[in-house]
Formats: C-alpha cells, structure tokens, sequence
C-alpha cells in the first residue's frame, strides 16, 4: 500500500514553538519518525511526508485540508498515517483533521494519541487511533502499533472489534454477517427478556441533541418567508439529479425553473418514499409556492422569498440533515429570509 | 375441534432448463417456454419474456419487483386467497412446494425503487435469493400504462407463472413433508409466551401488499395463523427499496415465524401472530397499535417481537406498539435496519423510546459497496442509475458499479431471514 505520513514541524526537526508556523510542505522522502515507521512496514511505503507546522495548520485550516486532499490523489494514496502526537493538543488535532480528510476520501487513517489528547474525542470516528503514553519517550511502541495493525490490513485480513486489535472505540458502525440469523437473534434476545437472562440489544438508542427552538415570528406580516420541501418535487426531467433516496443535495428553483408559473407548475415527484400519484398530478400539493404567493398578495405574509429549496428526505441520516439544514439557514439568512415553511411527505 | 394442520411437500429443485414440455424429473424442473408466455401473457404488455438465472453465474438481474416461491394447493389446484385461490382451505390442507427455485418478476422500472440480484460476486453475500434458480420473468408495458395498472398487472402475472410452475409439481413425489401444526403446549412446562407482531408496508402506490385479495390500506390488524403466509394469504405490492421489503418469497417463508414455529413446544410456546398494517396517518397507527397490543394481550404474551417493513416512517410505528406493550407488561423485541449513513457515522435510528431497549439490526442499508460488471444482464441493466439507492456516480470503471447496499435486493430484510447485521467499532 501507498501511505501519506504526516507529522508537524517538531518531529520533522524543524524547530520547536518557534516553527509552529512553518507552512505545509510535501517532500518524496522519510523524514523524522518515518523512517523508522517505513521500516516496519511489510507490502507498503510511505511515498509522501507531508509536514505542517502546528499554528499553521490552525490557522490555514481550509488551505491545508485542499492540499492534502490533492496529494493524496496525486499520489495514489491507498492510506494514511498521523504522528504519533501524544499529549501535544495542536499536533493532535491537526493530526485528527487530516485522518477526517483521508476518510472522507475512503482511505483508512491510522493515528496514535494519548487518552486526554483534545484531538481523541473531536476525530475518533474517522481513523483507527491507538492509545500511546503521555510522553514521546513511548515513540517505538507507538509506531509499532500502528505499524503492526497497518501490515495486518495490507494483507487484506479483516479489521475486528477495538477490544481485539487495541484502537480507541470509534463509535460508528459497520455492516458485519453475524452466526445466527437476525430472526434467531430476535427469537433467542425475546426469551432472554422473558426469563430475565441478560441479553445485549444491537441498537442502543441514540442521544439527540436538544434544539432550542427560535423565537416565534412577532409580526408574519412583515417577515420574508422562505419555502423547503424535503418531499423531491423537481423540475420535469430532474435536470440536477435530485437521487430518490439518500439524496447527496439541496437544490435552489425559481418560477422559471417550473415553466414560469408557481400555479401550475412543470413537475414531477422524484422522492422514492411516498405514493407520487397525487404530487405528479399537482405539485402544489407538495411544494405549495401558489399558496405562498397568494399569502404575499394578501400581505399574511410580508415577501415570498423568490426560490423555492428542494430535497429528498428519503433515508436521509440526521447528521446529513443537519449538515443540510446548517447549508440552507446560512443561504436564506444572507438573502434576508427571517422564516421559513418547510414541507415533508 | 380440529387444530389448523397443513403439509408441505417439499419437492427440492436441483436444477432448470426450457424445454418441449414442464414437468419435473429427478429435480430439474424443465419449462415450455411458450406455454409459461401463454399464461401469463396480457394486452397491457408490449413483450414477455423467460429467462433462467442458476446460482454461481456471472449474471444481474435487474430491476426486479418481486420473488415468489412455486407452491400450489393440493386440493383446490390454487394459490393465494383472494387472488387465484377460493377461501376454502387456508392455513390448512397439503401443499406442493418447488423449493429451490424462485420466479422473479423484473422488466421496466416502474416507481424509484426496484432492486438488483447478483448471482455470484460480492452482491451475492448480501442476497439470499442468489442461492435459488431464478425463473425470472421479464415483462414491459404498452406505452402510456398507468403505474399502478402497471404494478398490480406484474404483481398478479408473477403469481401466475408461480401456480403455472407448481403445478408440475402435483403428481411428483415429495422429497420430505414438513407439518405445520401448533401442538398443545402443557402448562406445567412454563414456556415463555411469544406473539409475532408482523407489520406490513400499507402506504400507496408502489408500498402496499395483499391479504387475502384486499390491499393492506383496508384492513385494521388481524389475528392470523402463521399457515395462512404458508398459503399465500399475504402477498407483496411492495416495491419500496430493494433491501428493506418483504417479498412475496419473504412472506410465503417468514423467518420468525418459521422460527418461533421451530421452537414451539421446545423452549417456547408461539402463542398467536397479529398481521397489522404500517399507515401513513398518525390517527391509524395509534389505532393499530392499541389494536395490536390487545390482541397480543388475548393472546397472553408475555412478549412480542415486531418488525418494521421498509424503514423510517415505519420506525414510529415500532415505538408506538413498544410502549403500549411494555406499558401493559409484554416484554418487547423489535426488529429494523439501522440507518446511520453512508460512513456509518450518523444517528442509527430516527424514531426513539427508552422503552426499546431491545433491538435486532439487520444491517445498514446506506452504506456502499463497489460490485463488479456481470457477463449476463437479464433485464435493463441501462436503468441502474434510476434504482432507489444509486448514486449519481453509480457507474463506475470498467462497468463496475458503486451503489448503496440498498440496492440488492432482500439485503436488510426486517424479517432476519439472513445473517446480517451492523455493529459499532
């Protein structure tokens, strides 16, 4: 396999604090810990170093994450290792951000840091990270771990559980075949509950995080009102690709978009979730824009913000609807919409 | 008073081939081609065609709607109440069952949903009808027929070939018998009581099914005996994603009853299943749930296992009938695909109670996988981009593809009838 090694500006022997600005660097060779990191591994090599001062990364957050996103593209990086950074916060986190950039680009990232590291809880999801000591005294152990577990996937055996291969849990979730069937499961798991036996459930139920509501509209009257459906009425032919399910987008229509008329509009139902029957029929009952339109006229409401925001909620994950929500609320806020009416299936 | 008893003689398909006659010998099942086109054929099909798919081959099958074992009643010369069958005999009597093959509805895709059947390769793991002889049927509409004229048309011709199929198997001698009876179960022996809550998908267009001949939509929950899925009394209209419904194959084999039937006697007694459907309307699913927890409640159930149908909206419904159950002290298992995104990082369910405090997954259905071209295509293969799950960017080098693993058919089937399942790491 083909690694990127990223280490900060200490480690490549640099400079200390002082560097703490040197500015991200890719070089061709093993610098600093690689080297010994490259002599460890079987069947792969570190082909790129990327270096990085701990301020600079900080400060240039954006900048860096596009650079290292090109290199691993440019390199044919096949995975991806950071630090060990230990106890040291900047370097930690720096290297958790670009273990996040190696997973949203599906490479494995391997990293190792100590328990209290900031950087642990911000980015334990996206990488394989390994506990190390406080002290870079504990440097060739840490390597070894990572290196150890780095071979055992190079030969394409399969990752187990963090209790087996000794990473921090990550707390996200994969498909596995379990031994038993999942009517088995069910069956033994319904006795178990029964006869009082303990039994373990497979889902523990999530914790949400509680949304403090805004403050209610004083005077709708006045107000800029925006309308989002999550129910995929799009424009016939769907010329933006609006998926049925597990939509990767939101879109912003007009009138135009629709043929001209909010009244009577050119569309179709693209959500692979709900009966489309009725919304190919009259889009209005999904995405009633003729409805808003007639409420501006009657000052009910102070403006129709002029485009409409489509999506398709079926299967969405909450993380990316959040993620969605946060997009659309900065749009609107900067087009001076102050509510919105958002319509599901 | 006779206890509802009924015999299914299997009769175990090796293998399949086209021929001059259909007839069943030493397991293959040959097939007259023409013959099987002539019985299903209909006026609002521009072409019907057969294919034959056999585990183990380099071939897609695509967009399939629905799969259904080859059964047909011994007495009445049917199947399916209400559709091809009188009420005469359901739940009771002998069956011949051609276990080991499939018939396989596929053609133009009607709605977004719709799946895939790989017969080999990485799919395959995922897909429990890969390991049966495909019978498939590849039927596309006159242009201009109405979905749901559409839909309910290939439903009913699937069931067709299916009957059509089995009666080859009426004068065969069976391989074994299995008998379906609910023996009584002594007191004194303490078994835990355990009812089966089966929901079924009642939204629409594309997400309803059958029982006994009446869409799901019209029915409130029933109290049915397990023989009667044996005998087709439910039957899939149900195209909503590939991985999380219950085909008519599903049905006609569903796992926790199959498996609660297993144990009966044995370290349980399976003390009653309610059929109830999955609605669109708050109103109705508190209704349903109610319904539900009291008939398990007649039942005496000491606990209930439910699983969903589809995913997310069913979700509340799961919740609803949990807390009525648990509320009223039947004990409660339920059953879904957890859904936490394509990199397994999101929340795993939407829908919450404290009281669901045990689950079973049957895998994540978001996640994707990368599966490599086929040799063979039975169906249209150009449609891929349009299957409820693929990405933009389905297709992929080389003819390979990269879609959600929502896209293969029976993945993340709510009833458990495979292995699979998610984890946390």
């Amino acid at each position: 396999m083909r690694i990127l090694y990223y280490i900060n500006q200490f480690f490549a022997q640099i400079g200390g604090e002082n560097s703490a600005y040197f500015p991200i660097e890719f070089r061709e060779e093993l610098v600093g810990p690689g080297n010994v990191l490259n002599s460890m591994l079987n069947n792969s090599e570190i082909v790129v170093t990327s270096i990085c001062g701990d301020n600079y990364y900080v400060e240039n957050e954006d900048a860096v994450i596009k650079k290292i996103a090109e290199a691993i593209e440019k390199y044919n990086v096949d995975l991806v290792i950071a630090g060990p950074a230990f106890n040291a916060g900047r370097y930690g986190i720096a290297c958790g951000s670009v273990c996040k950039i190696a997973f949203d680009h599906q490479k494995i990232a391997v990293s190792a840091l100590y328990e209290q590291n900031p950087g642990l809880d911000i980015y334990r999801k996206y990488a394989y990270i390994f506990p190390t000591e406080r002290q870079a005294r504990d440097m060739i152990n840490a390597l070894k771990k990572i290196a150890t577990f780095v071979n055992k996937i190079s030969k394409g055996n399969s990752i187990g559980l963090p209790e087996e291969e000794g990473y921090y849990r990550r707390g996200i979730r994969r498909n596995i075949f379990r031994e038993k069937t999942g009517a088995e499961r069910a069956v033994d798991m319904a006795l178990a509950k029964v006869l009082n036996r303990p039994f373990k459930t497979e889902v523990p139920m999530p914790k949400f995080e509680k949304i403090i509501p805004s403050r209610p509209v004083k005077d709708l009257s006045k107000v800029k009102v925006a309308l989002i459906t999550s129910g995929g009425i799009v424009p016939k032919g769907n010329p933006d690709h609006l998926e049925s399910l597990n939509s990767s987008k939101w879109v912003l229509y007009n009138e135009e978009s629709f043929g001209g008329n909010y009244n009577k509009m050119n569309a179709e139902v693209v959500h692979g979730g709900y009966d489309p029957a009725y919304g190919n029929k009259n889009a209005n009952r999904v995405l009633p824009a003729d409805a808003m339109k007639e409420l501006e006229k009657r000052n009910v409401i102070g403006e129709f913000y002029e485009n409409v925001i489509v999506t398709v909620g079926n299967s969405m994950d909450i993380q990316r609807a959040t993620k969605f929500g946060k997009e659309i609320s900065q749009k609107l806020l900067s087009e001076g919409v102050q509510a919105v009416l958002i319509t599901s299936t | 008073m006779e206890k509802m008893s009924l015999n299914l003689e299997i009769i175990v398909i090796k293998d399949a081939c086209f021929g001059n006659k259909t007839y069943i010998e030493n397991g293959v099942l040959s097939i007259n081609k023409e013959e099987l086109i002539e019985e299903v054929k209909d006026l609002r099909f521009a072409s019907i065609d057969f294919d034959i798919a056999k585990p183990g081959e380099s071939t897609r099958i695509i967009p399939v709607k629905d799969v259904i074992e080859p059964r047909i009643k011994v007495e009445t010369k049917g199947m399916f109440p209400g559709i091809f069958d009188n009420f005469s005999y359901c739940g009771i009597g002998t069956n011949k069952v051609l276990r080991g093959c499939c018939v396989t509805t596929a053609g133009k895709i009607m709605g977004f949903q719709e799946g895939i059947i790989d017969m080999s390769g990485p799919g395959a793991k995922y897909c429990h009808y890969s390991k049966l002889l495909n019978i498939v049927m590849i039927a596309d509409p006159i242009e201009g027929l109405e979905p749901k004229e559409h839909e309910m048309a290939i439903r009913h011709m699937g069931l067709k070939a299916s009957l059509y199929l089995a009666k080859a198997g009426l004068n065969v001698k069976p391989d074994y018998v299995e008998t379906y009876c609910k023996e009584y179960v002594s007191p004194e022996r303490k078994l835990p009581k355990i009812a089966l809550a089966y929901l079924v998908m009642a939204q629409g267009l594309l997400h309803d099914n059958e029982v006994y001949g009446f869409c799901s939509r019209d029915i409130p929950p029933l109290l049915m005996h397990p023989n009667e899925l044996w005998d087709g009394a439910i039957v899939s209209g149900n195209c909503v994603t590939a991985s999380d419904k219950n085909t008519t194959y599903d049905i006609q084999n569903n796992a926790i009853a199959k498996e609660l039937y297993e144990r009966h006697n044995k370290d349980l007694e399976f003390c009653g299943m309610i059929v109830s459907p999955i609605s669109t309307i708050l109103e109705e699913k508190e209704r349903n749930a109610m319904i539900t927890v009291n008939l398990a409640s007649q039942c005496e159930a000491e606990a209930l296992i439910i699983p969903q149908e589809g995913g997310g909206n069913p979700e509340a419904d799961l919740m609803l009938i949990c807390e009525c159950a648990e509320k009223r002290g039947i004990k409660t298992v339920l059953m879904l695909h957890d859904h936490p995104g394509v990199d397994g990082t999101a929340e795993p369910m939407i829908n919450t109670s404290p009281l669901a405090n045990a689950i079973v997954t049957v895998g994540n259905d978001s996640a994707q996988i990368l599966l490599p071209e086929m040799e063979k295509n039975i169906g249209h293969r150009e449609q891929l981009n349009l299957l409820s799950g693929s990405p933009s960017d389905c297709e992929q080098k080389k003819g390979s593809i990269k879609v959600g693993v929502s896209v293969i058919m029976g993945s993340t089937n709510n009833l458990g009838i495979n292995c699979n399942s998610t984890e946390e790491i």
